[in-house]
C-alpha cells in the first residue's frame, strides 16, 4: 500500500457516518418512479403529437387501390347515356339504357379475373318485353319486372342468375307513362308511377315485396307539390333511397327519401361541373358517392364525389384516370369506408376496377 | 506506477438478491468514496441516497449487472456533478466544492502530507483513484465503470502519484 492508498483509506476512514436509512431510499426512489412516469407520459405525448403532425406529410396518402381486394359481388355498370342505345324496351319503345334504372352490364369475376359481362336483356319468364329494370340489387342480383305470356311478372334473379322470386304484379290501376327507374334492397323494390283520379295525376310510390309479391302503394307528403318523378335513377339501401332526376346542364341534384317515399334530404344541385351521375348510397346511410362524368366537346373524364347525406357537402373527391373510350362504368360501396369503381366496355379486355378509401 | 496503486477485486459483484440486502452492504462505501471523490460530505449523501434510489427503481437490471457498487458510485458522482453545475449556473458564484470537511479530519495524521496532495486532486482524478483504493478495482473495471478509457484511468492514477511525490518531495 502507498501513500496515496493510506491518504484515500485514512480519509474516508475519518468521514462522519452517512445516515444511511434505506426506507427514506424507498420513498426517494418512488418519487423517481412518479417523476419518471409522468415524463414518460408528457414524452409519449409530444411524441404522438409530433408524429402526427409531421407524419401525414412525410407519407403520401394513397387513398385508391388498383383492383377490387374487398369484393362483394358484380358491379352495376352503366351505359354513357350519349353512347347510341343497345337495348329495346318496352312499352315505351327504343330507350336509352341507363335512364330507366337499367344496367347494361356488371363487373364480374371470370377465370380469376375482372371482365365486363353483358346483363340479361330480360329475365328468365319475361320473353314478352321488359317494363322496369333491370335494376341491380346489393349482392350482385337483378330485378326486372316486364311481360309473360299471360301478365306482368316481377322477377328477381341472384348474382348467379338463379330465380329467387317470381310473382304476378298486383294490379293497382297505376301506370308509368314511360319508363322509369326501380331499385330495391334485398327485401322490397321500389319505383314511381301514377295513379289517375277525378281528372288529376298523382305520383305513387310503390314498394313491392320480394318475398311475398305484395304491393303496396303510397303518396308521401312531398308527392303532391315539388315532387319531380326521378327519371334518372334511384338506389335504396335498407333504411334509405337516393334518388336523382332528369337534369340536363352542368350540375347534378339528388334528394334522400325513407323507405316509405318520405323526402328527407333535396340538393339541388349538390355537384357542379357535372354532366351526368350515378350514385350509390353507402350501406349506413351517412354518404352517397356520385359517380360524375364531365363532358367538355368530346372529351369526357369521371371523377368520385363523396357527399354527405345528411348535409350534401362534398367530403371527398376521387379523380379517376383519363378515359379511354370506355362507354360503360358503375360503382357500389365495399362497406362505409370503401367504394369500388369499374369501367370498361363490352368485349374489351382488362376493365379499369379501383377501390377508393374515404 | 500503475501497479503501486492497482489492488484486485476483493469481492463478488454481482448483487443478486434484495435491494435491503446490497444497500445495507454497499450504502456506507459508496457514501465514502464519494465523499473522497467530491471532497464534500453532504453532497455525499444526497449523491449516495439518489443513486441508491435510482438503483431501487432499475433494481432488475441493476442486481445483474457486472458491477452494481460500480454503478451506484458513478450515478452518484455524475449526479453531483450535474447538480454541482446546476448550483453554479443558478447562484453565478465560482464553486461550493466543501460543504463539509473530508480531509482535515485526516491530516494530522502520519500521511498529512498525502493527504493534502489527495485534496488538491481534480474531481475525475480522484474518482479513478477511489474506484481503485476503495472498491478495489482493476484499470478495466474503473474505466468501464465510470466510462472512460483505460489510457485515461492510468494516465489520471500518474498523475495522482506525480502529484503526490512533488507534494512529498516539497516537504
Amino acid at each position: 500500500m502507498n501513500n496515496l492508498d493510506r491518504a484515500v483509506l485514512t480519509t474516508a476512514d475519518r468521514l462522519p457516518p452517512g445516515p444511511h436509512d434505506v426506507t427514506a431510499v424507498l420513498r426517494r426512489a418512488r418519487r423517481i418512479r412518479r417523476r419518471r412516469t409522468i415524463l414518460t407520459a408528457a414524452a409519449a405525448v409530444v411524441t404522438v403529437a409530433a408524429l402526427a403532425a409531421v407524419v401525414p406529410q412525410l407519407i403520401p396518402r394513397r387513398d385508391y387501390i388498383v383492383g377490387d381486394p374487398f369484393g362483394g359481388g358484380p358491379i352495376g355498370l352503366w351505359l354513357d347515356r350519349e353512347a347510341p342505345p343497345t337495348t329495346q324496351g318496352l312499352p315505351s319503345g327504343t330507350h336509352v339504357p341507363g335512364s330507366s334504372g337499367e344496367i347494361t352490364a356488371q363487373l364480374r369475376t371470370v377465370d380469376g379475373r375482372p371482365a365486363v359481362v353483358a346483363a340479361p336483356e330480360t329475365a328468365p319468364g319475361l320473353d314478352k318485353g321488359t317494363y322496369l329494370g333491370p335494376a341491380p340489387l346489393p349482392g350482385g342480383g337483378l330485378a326486372t319486372i316486364g311481360y309473360g305470356d299471360k301478365d306482368r311478372r316481377v322477377v328477381v334473379v341472384d348474382a348467379d342468375g338463379r330465380v329467387t322470386s317470381d310473382h304476378p304484379l298486383p294490379e293497382s290501376g297505376s301506370y308509368a307513362s314511360r319508363s322509369v327507374p326501380m331499385t330495391g334492397n334485398r327485401t322490397t323494390l321500389f319505383w314511381w308511377h301514377f295513379k289517375e283520379e277525378n281528372n288529376s295525376v298523382r305520383p305513387v310510390f310503390a314498394r313491392y315485396d320480394i318475398a311475398t309479391g305484395g304491393l303496396e302503394e303510397g303518396t308521401p307528403s312531398t308527392a303532391m307539390e315539388g315532387w319531380e318523378v326521378p327519371y334518372f335513377g334511384m338506389q335504396a339501401t335498407t333504411a334509405r333511397i337516393v334518388e336523382w332526376p332528369a337534369e340536363f346542364g352542368q350540375t347534378c341534384s339528388f334528394e334522400i327519401l325513407d323507405i316509405t317515399g318520405e323526402r328527407l334530404h333535396k340538393f339541388r344541385p349538390a355537384i357542379e361541373g357535372c354532366s351526368d351521375v350515378y350514385y350509390a348510397l353507402a350501406p349506413g346511410g351517412d354518404h352517397v358517392a356520385a359517380l360524375v362524368t364531365t363532358r367538355a366537346g368530346d372529351k369526357r373524364s369521371q371523377r368520385v364525389v363523396v357527399l354527405d347525406a345528411r348535409t350534401g357537402e362534398t367530403t371527398k373527391t376521387f379523380e379517376t384516370p383519363e378515359m379511354k373510350g370506355e362507354t360503360l362504368s358503375g360503382l357500389a360501396w365495399a362497406d362505409d369506408t370503401a367504394i369500388r369503381y369499374a369501367r370498361g366496355s363490352l368485349g374489351a379486355p382488362d376493365p379499369l376496377v379501383l377501390t377508393f378509401k374515404l | 506506477m500503475d501497479t503501486d496503486i492497482v489492488s484486485e477485486p476483493r469481492e463478488g459483484r454481482r448483487a443478486g438478491g434484495s435491494f435491503e440486502t446490497f444497500y445495507a452492504s454497499t450504502a456506507d462505501r459508496v457514501y465514502r468514496a464519494l465523499a473522497v471523490a467530491l471532497g464534500d460530505v453532504h453532497l455525499a449523501r444526497e449523491a449516495t441516497d439518489e443513486a441508491m434510489a435510482r438503483a431501487y427503481v432499475r433494481w432488475r437490471q441493476v442486481s445483474v449487472a457486472d458491477n452494481p457498487a460500480g454503478w451506484v458510485f458513478r450515478v452518484g458522482l455524475n449526479w453531483a456533478t450535474s447538480w454541482r453545475r446546476k448550483l453554479r449556473r443558478e447562484r453565478a458564484f465560482p464553486d461550493t466544492e466543501h460543504g463539509l470537511p473530508v480531509f482535515e479530519a485526516a491530516l494530522p495524521d502520519g500521511d498529512g502530507e498525502a493527504v493534502a496532495a489527495l485534496a488538491e486532486l481534480p474531481i475525475p482524478t480522484r474518482a479513478v483513484v477511489v474506484c481503485r483504493v476503495i472498491f478495489g478495482m482493476s484499470t478495466a473495471d474503473t474505466a468501464a465503470v465510470l466510462e472512460i478509457a483505460e489510457g485515461t484511468v492510468r494516465s489520471r492514477l500518474s498523475r495522482a502519484m506525480a502529484a503526490l511525490r512533488v507534494s512529498l518531495e516539497e516537504k
